[in-house]
């Protein structure tokens, strides 16, 4: 407990040293609020513009330190477990509640990244995923499995049925190419879920592969959702 | 993708986006780069301490260094121990 409380407290010292908001204003937020939320949504402090300049600076920082951390504390970027890759995609797309993006891991037959391609970007809601765009992407690097990633802007982690739908599209055309999903993670605010884990991923062929753009709408209600 | 040149271009934005946070002086800015593209940026963190920076200059790279923790620590609770 004394170590949380010190980690908090070094917290709000930084981000009042680097942003210029005031400690009691920080402080008072973080009394009822969880603290992170000031870099997730910084207007809640009401900031001036340059406070907000800051803060969104920081963000950028942490979010570009983070990945550039796990590449070199690992030289060859590869996933043994849903929980690795989970972790890794959630650095990556941690937090971001501007908009939806699809990522798609290449990889190689000992599921170490051969490329990592952004797909699509969307809005708060919605993006368009170009299968085709994934198959070419696939051929070229000789990929032998492929990761997809993306992420609910809306903060829940739960495979919605469309989510599962669109996994069992990308599994029709790449499974007679014997190119296999491994994992359809899924990224909302800082946490994550796995198909694969979870035990939902499609894994075999079920009908002809169908490469017209997929649209993909984060689906809000729950009672729509598949439960993982 | 050429794997090298994206890590530099990575590289890059990092030590950028840092120099605008920290606002630091172009002297120290310059000695932060030459320092990190030497030693990297977990060791650059792990000592700081020791490197000669004036005490402003550290409580800022302290203060950085204490927000990227905080935030790494908040985001392994949130996974619950994943």
């Amino acid at each position: 407990m004394g170590t949380k409380v010190q980690y908090t407290d070094d917290f709000f010292h930084g981000l009042n040293k680097l942003t210029g908001i005031p400690m009691n204003k920080i402080k008072n937020y973080a009394k009822e609020n969880n603290p992170f939320n000031i870099l997730e949504h910084p207007n809640v402090l009401e900031p001036n513009q340059r406070q907000l300049e800051k803060i969104n600076k920081l963000n950028e920082f942490i979010a570009t330190y983070n990945v550039l951390k796990l590449e070199q504390e690992k030289e060859k970027i590869s996933f043994h477990s849903p929980n690795e890759s989970g972790q890794y995609f959630a650095s990556l797309l941690g937090g971001m509640k501007d908009r939806e993006r699809f990522l798609v891991a290449f990889l190689d037959n000992s599921n170490s990244i051969i490329e990592l391609q952004t797909i699509s970007e969307g809005t708060t809601n919605m993006t368009m995923v170009y299968p085709r765009e994934i198959l070419k992407m696939a051929l070229a690097n000789d990929s032998s499995n492929l990761l997809l990633v993306h992420n609910h802007p809306g903060g829940s982690v739960k495979a919605s049925q469309e989510d599962v739908a669109i996994t069992q599209r990308i599994v029709d055309i790449f499974k007679p190419l014997d190119i296999n999903v491994i994992d359809h993670i899924i990224i909302g605010g800082y946490s994550f879920s796995s198909m694969a884990e979870n035990g939902i991923l499609p894994s075999d062929k079920m009908s002809i592969a169908n490469y017209e753009p997929i649209e993909m709408e984060e689906v809000m209600e729950l009672d729509e959702e598949m439960e993982i | 993708m050429n794997k090298t040149i994206l890590e530099k271009s990575k590289e890059e934005k990092v030590l950028e986006l840092m120099c605008a946070v920290l606002e630091l002086s172009e002297q120290t800015e310059q000695r932060v780069i030459k320092i990190i593209k030497t030693v990297g940026l977990a060791s650059f963190f792990n000592g700081f301490e020791t490197m000669k920076f004036t005490e402003e200059e550290k409580e800022r790279i302290r203060a950085l260094k204490h927000v990227i923790e905080a935030k790494a620590k908040s985001i392994e609770v949130m996974e619950g121990g994943k």
